[in-house]
């Protein structure tokens, strides 16, 4: 009996125990034996060997940093004004150009690092703030659960779009500010969803032990529950690192941020794509072909993060067997 | 029947204290955003050509008596003379002749929703795979996968020259309708057969995008509210006194889906506003969401804010309604009749 089946022991389980567990080893194998798991698995780690790519080597897809960059090393002039470069060109322009002259390819290779780091940013920031709260508000209870949830779902009553909006548009609505915005406007997902089972997990035998025994209120949260909510908390993470590249797309396609708009990022390679100059026309791809590529993205950690699930509800039927 | 009327109105009482509670609530949110404008100084001269009407210039104390003031008079400042529309009017009057637009949108996307959800969320009565379930299944993995300003987006630009889209020419005419404010009823009202005919084409668009992602996001509830059913005792209860199952289905799996929709209706309509803001920016469809759209884009800061608290008023109005209607679908609230 080791790892995570010592739930039925006083220890409780620890981030390491759960990670080499003969549980985390069978959580890991039926995830990959899911086929659609193990294609989401290896659709997101494309994205992410791309972005981490293009930071350490900058510029080898031929645009970096800012739009500006990209468009002087191929036009040398960022009011250069060309007509869109058809689809199957030659060299980067393999799946035609947008507007300002630029190839599709590369930018939106070079766009994904700004996606990611966007998103894990966010992800990141929103999910520390909401484990700390989910896990003293399930903990406690009462009435600290009740302000505190309270609090949450006030911040999950408006809408997402129009509160990160306007928190970005107060701070000033740089690249940081809107990651900013977001995740304070995120956190209360988290938050709801780890209340919800460290609320479950309070009841365990280890968490009433660890209490009897005198532990602080600190080390329960941490050392206790969190170790147990950490599969589910990490597939729920995975899922909203796809809604959360969908905000930043969202937010730069409607174009919110003037200073975004030569930023390589695939909202607003979209927006370029479906800007007056082509509307009406049959150049589609400018607006297709990113928005494909953006799909792919949202597919593969939709496709991860489901698997994830799976093989935490194999867990807990295995547990609930034995 | 007298005990749960009795029980509900009790509710009623609970349930308008939280709505003032969350009106409050939702007045200093939308204070402390006007102080961290200030704060901020952000379109200072916007807020300085406001006169200081909402009473910027005070201490922060007696800010929030005036920002009050102004509420309960509806002064709530003007729209930039750059927002595409009218020019400077006051943001209630733009908000106002949007209003309805974005009503007639939420209203019949929610109706239209509410059946596609039940007929879908049949095939999670079942433990067993059914082809109903698997295409539940589909249906919410598309719309999980498929960002909503990716269709919107795709729709606009393969429909532009149809008359199924707002073309961009006409974004700065004033061309709301009256009286209503909704061309496809102002048109039969007034006899205008063509503003009529339009007015129903721009909405279908907008309409099947809310329809297909509100959909999505209630059956999601509705799925849970289901699949927690399947395991409560009275179900099996239900089962083991010979109530045919179509009965069981109908009179607690079905209500305890619906009624887990009421319950969390004031996210639901959260995102089905967020949706809406969404949809109507990019398809140029003059409701609430395409204001505080354009209020951002043409840094209108009060009719940014004033579309927010018209917002938050629809959900803590969707909060109120769905409490009650829980209180009443709810077999486990019902007393578990």
């Amino acid at each position: 009996m080791d790892g995570i089946e010592g739930n039925d022991r006083l220890e409780p389980p620890t981030v390491t125990m759960i990670l080499k567990s003969r549980q985390a080893t069978k959580s890991v194998k039926v995830s990959l034996a899911n086929k659609s798991a193990l294609a989401g698995a290896i659709i997101t780690a494309i994205y992410f060997i791309i972005g981490l790519l293009d930071t350490a080597f900058p510029g080898y897809l031929g645009a970096s940093g800012s739009m500006g960059n990209a468009l002087t090393a191929f036009h040398g002039s960022l009011a250069a004004s060309t007509p869109v470069s058809p689809l199957f060109g030659s060299g980067w322009y393999i799946l035609g150009g947008t507007l300002y002259g630029l190839p599709i390819l590369p930018v939106m290779l070079a766009a994904i690092k700004f996606d990611l780091a966007f998103s894990l940013f966010v992800v990141v920031v929103s999910s520390l703030i909401g484990l700390v709260i989910g896990l003293y508000a399930g903990f406690f209870g009462g009435i600290i659960d009740m302000i505190l949830i309270k609090i949450s779902d006030f911040f999950l009553q408006i809408p997402l779009i129009g509160l990160a909006i306007i928190i970005a548009y107060l701070l000033g609505f740089s690249f940081l500010d809107l990651a900013i915005a977001v995740a304070i406007s995120w956190w209360p997902v988290f938050a709801v969803f780890v209340r919800d089972k460290a609320h479950s997990v309070k009841k365990a035998t280890f968490v009433v032990s660890a209490m009897s025994s005198g532990d602080t209120a600190t080390e329960i949260t941490f050392r206790h529950i969190f170790p147990s909510i950490l599969p589910d908390f990490a597939a729920r993470v995975f899922i909203e690192l796809g809604l959360i590249v969908q905000v930043l797309a969202t937010v730069d396609f409607l174009n919110l941020n003037p200073s975004f708009r030569y930023m390589p990022e695939i909202g607003n390679m979209m927006s370029w794509g479906s800007s007056n100059a082509l509307l009406g026309t049959t150049a589609w791809w400018p607006l297709v072909i990113p928005g494909l590529f953006l799909l792919g993205f949202t597919l593969g950690v939709f496709l991860l993060g489901s698997g994830l699930k799976r093989s935490i509800r194999y867990k807990s039927r295995r547990y609930e067997q034995r | 029947m007298m005990a749960h009327l009795m029980k509900s109105s009790l509710g009623i009482g609970n349930k308008v204290l939280i709505a003032v509670i969350e009106f409050i609530a939702l007045l200093i949110f939308l204070y402390a955003f006007l102080l961290a404008a200030e704060y901020t100084n952000k379109n200072a001269v916007i807020l300085q050509s406001a006169g200081y009407s909402m009473g910027v210039n005070q201490s922060s104390f007696l800010q929030f008596f005036y920002f009050l003031r102004d509420v309960f008079t509806g002064s709530w400042g003007n729209v930039t003379p750059s927002f595409p529309t009218l020019g400077a009017f006051p943001a209630t009057t733009v908000v106002g002749f949007s209003l309805p637009l974005t009503a007639i949108l939420l209203l019949i996307s929610l109706l239209v929703s509410m059946p596609i959800v039940i007929l879908m969320g049949i095939g999670y009565s079942r433990r067993v795979n059914t082809t109903t379930k698997a295409a539940s299944n589909v249906y919410l993995g598309l719309g999980a996968i498929f960002p909503l300003f990716l269709v919107a987006a795709f729709a606009r630009f393969f429909l532009y020259n149809t008359s199924l889209i707002i073309s961009a020419s006409s974004k700065n005419l004033p061309n709301w309708s009256f009286p209503t404010h909704i061309p496809f009823i102002d048109g039969l009202i007034n006899g205008n057969y063509a503003l009529a005919g339009s007015g129903i084409l721009v909405f279908i668009i907008p309409l099947l995008l809310m329809i297909f992602f509100a959909s999505v996001e209630m059956l999601q509830i509705y799925r849970s509210g289901i699949l927690k059913s399947l395991n409560q005792g009275y179900l099996g209860s239900a089962s083991s006194l010979g109530l045919p199952r179509w009965l069981v289905v109908r009179n607690y799996l079905m209500n305890k889906g619906a009624s887990e929709i009421f319950r969390y209706m004031p996210i639901v309509m959260t995102s089905i506003l967020t949706f809406d803001i969404v949809v109507e920016a990019i398809m140029s469809y003059r409701g609430i969401g395409w204001v505080f759209y354009e209020s951002i884009i043409s840094g209108s800061y009060f009719g940014a804010i004033f579309s927010l608290f018209v917002f938050g008023i629809i959900i803590i109005l969707a909060s109120f309604i769905s409490g009650i209607a829980r209180a009443l679908l709810d077999p486990e609230i019902a007393g578990g009749e």
